[in-house]
């Protein structure tokens, strides 16, 4: 028996959020890069992984068959994972300027990482979907 | 929407790179010309409700409209804070040709940058959009 909250599961609402704090985070390294000729601008930096990191060693608040109360909570909290991106925060560097190399490093670091996460979501989708089709055959 | 913005900060930052290159064309035309003064772009961190359509024209010549799209993204996009005529210098033909090219250059630099970025920015949206396609 799995622990799962809701029918996709606390992973799927990380992934999600990671997606989000991905896509959040190329927004400012393309402010960065906009303002690369900008004096007196200071490279602003989002770490999200230790935000997501954290909440997903939280125990996991309830199981499907527990009860059913306890399963419409675990649900929304799983929801609230999704909404883990609002308390994701900027960081201001503290040395004016912006490394171009850097940037455009992370940047594509960050890409690949995006389309990785987006092809992880569709294997989720598509396990959630063959169980379903399992279920209707039952 | 987080890819929309990001994607409109760096087009935002090419039309203002594209014109910094405009001045420094400007200013390497007249460098012979009597009389004219070298201009310089500021630039200045900004939101995009500030420089929403403004058009910067520059004595000697119109410059194109530095066109912003609509939101608000917090100091993060590029604009131009002002185009000065730069007084009291006394440079000759060549160290003002030398400067206007390096203007000239950065901005070419900083524009394909930004390309670079919306590049990337605009794969990681259609990856997006593949998601739960063909499962």
């Amino acid at each position: 028996m799995f622990s799962t909250d809701g029918i996709l599961g606390r992973n799927f609402a990380i992934t999600a959020a990671a997606l989000d704090g991905l896509s959040k985070r190329q927004q400012l390294h393309a402010e960065n890069i906009a303002n690369i000729d900008t004096k007196g601008y200071h490279a602003k930096t989002l770490d999200f992984e230790s935000v997501l990191g954290s909440a997903m060693h939280q125990p996991n608040p309830g199981t499907m068959f527990a009860n059913p109360l306890k399963v419409a909570a675990a649900g929304r909290d799983a929801m609230d994972g999704a909404n883990l991106s609002g308390s994701f925060k900027t960081t201001r560097s503290s040395n004016a300027g912006v490394d171009r190399t850097t940037e455009v490093a992370e940047m594509s670091n960050d890409n690949v990482r995006y389309r990785v996460l987006t092809q992880q979501v569709t294997n989720q989708l598509s396990a959630v979907r063959s169980v379903i089709a399992e279920m209707g055959r039952g | 929407m987080g890819l929309f913005d990001a994607l409109a900060v760096s087009n935002n930052a090419m039309s203002v790179h594209r014109f910094r290159s405009e001045v420094a064309a400007q200013n390497i035309a007249n460098v012979q010309t009597p009389g004219y003064r070298r201009q310089e772009v500021d630039l200045v961190a900004t939101n995009f409700t500030q420089h929403l359509g403004t058009t910067k024209s520059a004595p000697g010549g119109n410059i194109a409209t530095v066109n912003g799209p609509t939101m608000d993204a917090k100091d993060g996009a590029v604009g131009i804070s002002t185009v000065r005529k730069v007084s009291g210098e006394k440079y000759d033909e060549r160290q003002q040709s030398l400067m206007a090219t390096s203007d000239m250059l950065s901005a070419k630099s900083a524009f394909e940058l930004n390309v670079k970025a919306a590049t990337l920015i605009k794969s990681m949206a259609l990856a997006a959009l593949e998601i739960g396609r063909g499962s």
